[in-house]
């Protein structure tokens, strides 16, 4: 099963690298979007910003990552295997969160760099448990709803129609835990309601997406 | 906010509802008439063909 | 040949819409409790002696509304579990005739609650979390049709639709109090209309008004279902004369 994981990553690097041009490209964009007073209240934004850009750059790693199997027909070959379709779900959910931390790894050094908060460094703990715990439920719930999208006709404009509403909570929780540590430096303190919540939402889609797989994933 | 503009915005939440609910039974209506003449049409049409399958043994 | 006499006998004999009059029956009673609800909230209930005024009538078909939207939600949530568990078609059509009303009502949340904010607060839209929850509300549910629309396997539609039905509704809490959960002082949190408790009167024209709106609800519920059996029985005479 871990196996299949690791075929998984390997197999499509593109999809990585796919990911992190978007991300670079987008900061990018949004620093010529907002143009803001020196200093000012760009930190308000910037955890908005950094979050819209993960959510999108996801999106598209989702996509990719399943058209990329359903075009070669590999799914048919996964199906075949003797292995319980959940695993296939952690398998695949795995896969992504990793693709997704890879390009944080590299995005948000990035990030301080082209926006400046230094403040990100001096509160890594909090930052790191907050971006894993959305990551963890992006993931999940990106999987699960690429997996139904990818039997549709319009697979790649479906995805983002169902996924990013249900991912509107999320987003609030990590966008302005993210501007939070920012723009005050919150520490474990402050943003305990939004981990807290972030744990919950992470806990109840991921036990939705285990019951409901086998029937995302069809015969 | 004075009686008179509060009236106004009162009547007009209210007119708003009263119209898409009008309209929707009106729509949802027009739906039923369409429907119902169409498996009409198609039931005449079904009992024609049986029974005019039927007919050289009848006759 | 029939003559055309058996003919009509036979159409008229088929029950085209059944149980439309007590479909009826309930779309009455729903437009009656409304209409009393309303007659108590209007002139027997005290205006709000808040800041709100008069504008706060407006609540009494508000709150409703919103309640009989999530209501629709809700049904749409069990029939898409019942569906999931016995695939039974009906549990299906179940739900989409109750994600459509839950549509519609939530359209009209939408706007008597954007008139009521205006009224109240002065602004057409501040993002507060009752509008906003509801708004992506609506977003949601509408994806649910987009998401049907684009199944191509007819065999797969209903189990996907059932599928999003259920992750959507458990969504609908998780969203609002996500919106609570932003920065405090940002947007008063309110769900009902200030001021020291309700007036029994007001209770009354509430009550009345949930009752009725939630009988209207149901009315409409039968009214979809039966258009879906007469798509249904459309289907079936068109499939028998082989088109």
């Amino acid at each position: 099963m871990v196996r299949k994981d690791l075929v998984s990553e390997l197999r499509t690097r593109e999809t990585v690298v796919s990911m992190f041009l978007f991300v670079v490209l987008a900061m990018i964009v949004f620093h010529y979007a907002f143009t803001v007073p020196a200093g000012g209240r760009l930190s308000l934004l910037t955890g908005g910003m950094l979050w819209v850009v993960f959510v999108f750059g996801a999106l598209l790693g989702l996509n990719r990552s399943f058209a990329h199997e359903k075009d070669e027909g590999c799914l048919d070959g996964l199906l075949l295997c003797p292995v319980d379709r959940v695993t296939i779900f952690l398998a695949k959910m795995t896969a992504n969160l990793v693709f997704l931390g890879l390009i944080q790894l590299v995005a948000v050094p990035l990030f301080a760099l082209l926006f400046a908060p230094g403040r990100i460094v001096s509160h890594l703990p909090v930052f790191v448990v907050l971006t894993a715990l959305a990551d963890l439920g992006i993931s999940a719930l990106g999987t699960l709803l690429a997996t139904v999208s990818m039997n549709t006709r319009a697979r790649d404009l479906l995805l983002p129609i169902v996924f990013l509403p249900l991912v509107i909570p999320l987003l609030i929780a990590a966008a302005s835990g993210t501007s939070a540590v920012l723009a005050g430096g919150a520490g474990f303190g402050a943003l305990l309601g939004r981990l807290a919540f972030l744990l919950v939402y992470d806990g109840v889609f991921l036990v939705l997406a285990y019951g409901t797989y086998d029937l995302a994933i069809g015969e | 906010m004075p009686l008179a503009e509060a009236v106004k915005y009162v009547a007009a939440a209210y007119a708003a509802v009263l119209l898409v609910l009008v309209a929707y039974l009106i729509a949802a209506g027009r739906r039923i008439g369409r429907l119902q003449r169409d498996v009409r049409l198609l039931d005449e049409e079904l009992s024609r063909r049986e029974g005019g399958a039927r007919a050289p043994h009848v006759g | 040949m029939e003559s055309a006499s058996t003919a009509a006998t036979k159409v008229m004999a088929r029950p085209t819409t059944p149980k439309l009059a007590t479909t009826t029956a309930i779309l009455a009673a729903a437009g009656a409790l409304l209409t009393v609800g309303l007659a108590v909230g209007f002139w027997v209930a005290p205006t709000d002696a808040s800041t709100l005024g008069f504008s706060q009538k407006i609540f009494y078909v508000h709150a409703p509304l919103g309640e009989t939207a999530l209501l629709a939600f809700g049904v749409a949530f069990v029939a898409a579990l019942l569906y999931l568990r016995r695939g039974d078609d009906r549990y299906d059509r179940l739900g989409v005739a109750a994600v459509r009303l839950g549509l519609l009502f939530g359209l009209l949340v939408m706007i008597t609650g954007v008139i009521y904010d205006r009224a109240a607060w002065g602004v057409w839209w501040d993002w507060e979390p009752r509008l906003t929850t509801f708004l992506i509300v609506c977003l949601l549910y509408s994806a649910y049709f987009v998401l049907r629309g684009a199944v191509e396997d007819e065999s797969r539609r209903a189990t996907y639709a059932a599928l999003f039905a259920v992750v959507a509704f458990v969504d609908v809490p998780i969203t609002f109090f996500s919106i609570r959960l932003l920065p405090a002082g940002m947007h008063p949190v309110v769900i009902g209309p200030s001021g020291s408790g309700m007036d029994y009167r007001d209770f009354i024209a509430f009550a009345a008004g949930l009752a009725g709106m939630t009988l209207l609800f149901v009315g409409l519920l039968r009214l979809e279902l039966g258009i879906e059996a007469l798509r249904e029985e459309l289907r079936e005479l068109k499939h028998r004369l082989g088109r």
